[in-house]
């Protein structure tokens, strides 16, 4: 499970306007990993994200495949295989979910698109069924798949999940996680951000504690389930 | 989406609409004339509201511009008509580029009032204008043949649905669509929402201009108050939104429809005919907000039932 590693954050700065949200972020994952990256409201985890995704300025160290991310713009970005789940789905609600797939690899150019429909209509089955439905009409489970099914549409190297759990169901989020894993085993690594803790730890090989805009805690996820400050502020449960 | 009888069937009504100037009379060619511009520019409209969402008000101005363009061209440099509609559709082009690239950032209403302020301001630069007449306007040279102008009207009407049909099946389109439905998650996608709607835009302007170049030759008469006029852009928001926006031929067929109607209430009745319009307009939002290719699908699955149900649905 060590890798080459995909994304290394070091020292990472950022904010909006004048308001500094992050302080210094250390992150590294490796290629085939799961990684979490876990924290109350108002951590930074999204603004973390949205630094990543190079929707909003940032200096520090921000490096993707060894490339330097900073200087890109999200469309490129995007292109060299760092593609996000938005919070809230973002789903195109008015369009199909073939539509809504086709749209994930609106940028591609090879002719694999085909294949690619394949691969993620055999892990969400439920897409397929559904392809000619408009996705605004499904359910919340049904919708959050949808998303992921986009997403992987562009052929991503690391995928960003951005709230997978929100509003939904704990028997989704179980069904969620078990394509999280497949996921993986198709070669695609994950940075997973979540308030779920009980979710992430589930799923994931290590994982990093975010608080007001700094890394407080990292390290695999069987050694934070049994660090006592990690119990009493995220599990709810003493000793 | 689209089966492939609508096809067949506007092929057939362009074909009998292409015959009126030898069968119909003056009176029938002279209300074709207006309906076929008015529907090209509910059409124009239609690429840019219709596809992304974004509400225009700015579209009169590219029709002024192609009036006056052509206008200019021909009075001033003596150029033939043809020159005079590339120079209308050039400029009004450029415009929309230029506008466009900055209030197109801008979201929903803001965008809409932003693209009101357009019209004003263009009738007052065009009003202290010499070349362009100032606020007395520009008499173009005579040319005596409405069948002319009503052919050339359904060729533009024609190229302009030809355009919206490529869009809807493109990729191009789905782009639109996308940022119609969720602008943040288009991008997101990697789509470059700004390039896709300046572009939309400045496709909308060329052909607006024209439909204003065409009218301004056949009118034989521009004036910056009928030029920048925000009641026809208003004309083509409704003809567009009661056919079906965001559809290949809704705005046709709602623009034919409501120019009929107007065209009827105007020799019944005359002096009342606006307040029956707005009536007309105001039970069409009522009962098929969604337009009137909506209207026909909703009919399709479920019957009258479908006008009560709109009734519901959106809490009226």
């Amino acid at each position: 499970m060590s890798g080459d590693v995909v994304l290394e954050i070091a020292g990472l700065h950022a904010g909006y306007g004048a308001v500094p949200v992050l302080h210094g972020i250390d992150i590294c994952v490796r290629e085939g990993e799961i990684v979490c990256l876990v924290g109350s409201n108002g951590a930074g985890k999204t603004t973390l994200l949205r630094a990543i995704s190079r929707i909003i300025p940032a200096r520090g160290t921000l490096r993707f495949n060894n490339k330097g991310l900073l200087p890109l713009t999200p469309e490129a970005a995007f292109d060299k295989g760092l593609v996000q789940v938005p919070e809230g789905r973002q789903l195109f609600g008015g369009m199909t979910v073939e539509e809504n797939l086709f749209m994930g690899a609106y940028r591609r150019r090879d002719k694999a698109v085909a294949q690619s429909f394949e691969r993620v209509y055999a892990l969400f089955p439920i897409l397929k069924e559904r392809r000619r439905q408009l996705a605004g009409n499904m359910s919340g489970g049904e919708q959050q798949m949808c998303a992921m099914a986009r997403a992987l549409m562009a052929n991503p190297r690391l995928l960003l999940i951005d709230e997978m759990s929100l509003g939904l169901a704990p028997v989704i989020v179980d069904q969620l996680l078990v394509i999280l894993r497949e996921i993986r085993a198709l070669g695609v690594t994950v940075l997973l951000v979540e308030q779920d803790v009980f979710a992430a730890f589930d799923v994931a090989d290590r994982a990093y504690v975010m608080e007001t805009g700094r890394i407080v805690r990292e390290g695999l996820v069987a050694e934070l389930a049994d660090d006592h400050a990690v119990r009493e502020a995220y599990l709810g449960t003493e000793g | 989406m689209m089966g492939r009888w609508p096809l067949v069937l506007a092929v057939l009504v362009a074909i009998v609409l292409a015959g009126v100037p030898w069968f119909g009379n003056d009176v029938a060619v002279q209300f074709g004339i207006n309906a076929l511009l008015l529907a090209t520019l509910a059409q124009s409209w239609n690429i840019l509201g219709g596809f992304t969402g974004y509400v225009s008000f700015g579209n009169s101005v590219f029709y002024g511009l192609g009036t006056y363009g052509t206008a200019v061209a021909m009075t001033h440099f003596n150029l033939p008509f043809g020159v005079g509609l590339v120079v209308g559709a050039v400029v009004a082009m450029l415009c929309a580029a230029l506008v466009g690239i900055p209030i197109l950032r801008l979201r929903g209403p803001y965008f809409a009032i932003a693209t009101l302020g357009l019209n004003g301001a263009m009738a007052a630069i065009v009003s202290n204008l010499p070349i362009a007449g100032s606020n007395i306007g520009l008499v173009l040279p005579l040319m005596r043949g409405d069948a002319i102008f009503y052919e050339l009207a359904l060729a533009l009407l024609v190229v302009c649905t030809l355009t919206v049909l490529w869009i809807s099946s493109s990729r191009y389109g789905m782009a639109l669509v996308a940022i119609r439905e969720d602008e943040d998650a288009a991008g997101s996608m990697g789509v470059n929402a700004t390039l896709y709607k300046v572009t939309a835009l400045v496709l909308s302007a060329l052909f607006t201009a024209i439909a204003g170049g065409i009218h301004a030759y056949w009118s034989t008469f521009v004036d910056p108050a009928s030029a920048f006029d925000t009641t026809l852009n208003v004309r083509m928001v409704i003809m567009c939104v009661f056919g079906g926006p965001g559809t290949v031929f809704g705005p046709v067929v709602g623009s034919f429809i409501l120019s009929a109607v107007y065209e009827v209430l105007a020799s019944e009745i005359s002096t009342a005919a606006v307040l029956f319009f707005g009536l007309v307009i105001v039970l069409a939002v009522v009962f098929t907000p969604k337009g009137l290719t909506d209207l026909m699908a909703g009919a399709r699955r479920s019957g009258w039932r479908y006008l009560f149900r709109n009734i519901r649905e959106n809490r009226l």
